[in-house]
């Protein structure tokens, strides 16, 4: 890895992680709050619906009728399309910036004639990409922790369950950071990256919510990154959803891998 | 300067050096040779490969076919290395634009390992170049100026520039031929390309010519003038005539009156003494002309 290249491309992307990172602590204190102020018994009315309990049971991962405790609750958070927004953005925006906006710029041709190889480049502006993902992710944990503390809640809130779930949102971000990477570092164009990735991420938020609906869905759910991430299950049991975590982690290294031999076997255009 | 590869006499060796895509060959077969210590000259027509062959060299772009050695290296299997050593600048430099100057030069020389604060700091001067301005704010002249010196701090024992004079006026052109001239006085090597043929004449010691992906042309530029046409003009004295044939290498002969105009190939002494056979009392020679030449290589086959 090259430390030279690591520091600046952190410090490419510092302000935007520090702003998205606030953002999504500040989104998950309003939510708390705004979860807070709904009484109990209007949330089971609304769960009587079954589309909406069947909806949310797709983003949890479990039933939404088992969930309704501080910590359950707390877990809706980091299944929240807004945090999904936030952080699919945010990763789109990094990961194809240090790669495909490079050539896309034009200024890849002076990156890549300095004395580092390709696969010194790839990695060093991966390490960035999943580095950078930390405090995106423990932001929505923190924002709990003090958001429990504002509303009055802390007592009841499990903060180390919680944490089992950001270390799952972690591996799902890994997973998708291997796979926008790879597709960054084959293309010339970020518009064409951004758009394969994009493609990618909504087939899995897609086919996650036909799966609550739709037998045929359900029957190919394994094959978007989404199946992977339940929240619920680690928040009531407390048990590591170590297969969950292995597939996550484990296709996002195989794409990086297949992305940074691409990217190194690749010719650099002029654009 | 290293001393690793001083015995290779070419810098840049390429073999049959071949870059397709799909049906259409943007280098074909091409055969080039750089000496060490040469200001070499590489000339053809847009989208004669000249730039393609760069990149490859650079290791930008792979060989369909063929091969590319810069200073005994692959230029593919081994870039980082040939990176390490050789100075680029591509045809169309392109910056962070976020970055000042400063901060860009800071981060290449970060990158090459350091040692090269000094020269970055004697470049700016000699290319009158503001580095504490975001890189945004550059006209294109500087943006080249500074594509120039990150081409330059690191003293390589190549530089490999892409039509480097690229938006540069007449005053930071020279500065910039000083010092390529320096360069080679240092035992080093330069290969760039350019459509400026008067440039080219005045710079380099060797020319090469690519058109349509094939070497065309490989020369000293004395060779070249050597076979470069000169405009002749000359006034016979009072009752000379044009008795006997004349020399070979003069063509396009025209008399209008006592006046006559031609061209000229060759060594200028058999026509010296053919006019002082016919009896001459004005003569202009005009100084050979490359353009000519260019144009017709330029435009053969085209």
């Amino acid at each position: 890895m090259s430390a030279a290249l690591f520091k600046r491309t952190f410090r490419n992307y510092l302000l935007l992680n520090a702003g998205a990172s606030a953002l999504l602590f500040a989104f998950v204190i309003l939510f708390m709050f705004a979860s807070n102020s709904i009484p109990l018994e209007e949330s089971r009315q609304w769960l009587k619906l079954e589309w909406v309990r069947r909806l949310i049971n797709a983003m949890i991962g479990g039933d939404v009728a088992d969930a309704l405790t501080p910590t359950g609750v707390s877990s809706f958070v980091f299944t929240h399309p807004f945090t999904w927004v936030l952080i699919v953005s945010y990763l789109l925006t990094t990961s194809t910036g240090v790669l495909s906006a490079e050539m896309d710029r034009g200024t890849m041709d002076l990156l890549a004639t300095l004395p580092i190889s390709r696969k010194r480049l790839y990695v060093s502006v991966s390490a960035v990409v999943l580095v950078m993902g930390l405090p995106i992710v423990w932001s929505a944990w923190l924002g709990v922790f003090v958001g429990a503390r504002l509303v009055g809640v802390a007592e009841h809130a499990n903060m180390s369950r919680l944490a089992m779930v950001v270390v799952n949102l972690y591996a799902a971000y890994v997973c998708m950071a291997g796979f926008a990477l790879a597709v960054s570092g084959s293309s010339e164009r970020r518009g064409v990256a951004l758009v394969w990735c994009f493609l990618i991420f909504f087939y899995s938020f897609i086919l996650n919510l036909l799966a609550a609906f739709w037998p045929a869905a359900q029957e190919i759910s394994f094959t978007g990154f989404l199946y992977y991430y339940a929240p619920l299950p680690m928040v009531l049991n407390g048990e590591w959803p170590t297969k969950n975590l292995l597939v996550l982690v484990g296709v996002g290294m195989l794409t990086w891998g297949v992305g940074a031999l691409r990217f190194c076997r690749r010719d650099i255009h002029v654009t | 300067m290293s001393d690793v590869n001083q015995g290779l006499m070419y810098v840049v060796e390429t073999e049959k050096l071949t870059k397709r895509y799909g049906a259409h060959r943007a280098v074909n077969e091409l055969a080039l040779r750089v000496e060490r210590g040469l200001i070499f000259g590489f000339l053809g027509p847009n989208g004669a490969g000249k730039t393609t062959a760069l990149r490859i060299l650079m290791g930008l772009l792979r060989p369909t076919g063929g091969a590319a050695r810069v200073l005994g290296l692959d230029s593919w299997r081994d870039s980082t290395a040939v990176c390490a050593r050789v100075g680029y600048l591509p045809g169309d430099v392109r910056f962070p634009q976020h970055l000042t100057g400063a901060k860009f030069l800071d981060f290449c020389n970060a990158m090459r390992g350091g040692g090269a604060t000094a020269e970055i700091q004697r470049l700016r001067e000699r290319f009158d170049l503001n580095l504490n301005r975001r890189i945004r704010d550059y006209s294109r002249g500087m943006k080249q100026k500074l594509g120039l010196i990150q081409a330059l701090m690191h003293r390589p024992e190549l530089l490999i520039l892409d039509e480097p004079t690229t938006a540069l006026d007449p005053l930071v052109q020279l500065t910039l031929y000083d010092e390529l001239r320096a360069v080679v006085a240092d035992g080093r090597t330069v290969l760039f390309s350019s459509h400026t043929l008067n440039e080219v004449e005045t710079l380099c010691n060797h020319v090469a010519i690519i058109r349509a992906g094939r070497l065309i042309e490989d020369s000293t530029i004395e060779a070249l003038q050597a076979r470069a046409l000169r405009r002749v003009e000359f006034r016979l004295k009072a009752g000379a005539s044009m008795n006997g044939r004349p020399p070979e290498g003069l063509g396009g002969l025209a008399m209008h009156g006592g006046s006559g105009s031609a061209t000229w190939q060759g060594e200028i002494g058999p026509l010296l003494e053919w006019f002082v056979r016919i009896g001459v009392s004005d003569v202009t020679i005009g100084a050979p002309d490359l353009e000519d030449l260019f144009t017709t290589y330029y435009r053969e086959g085209a």
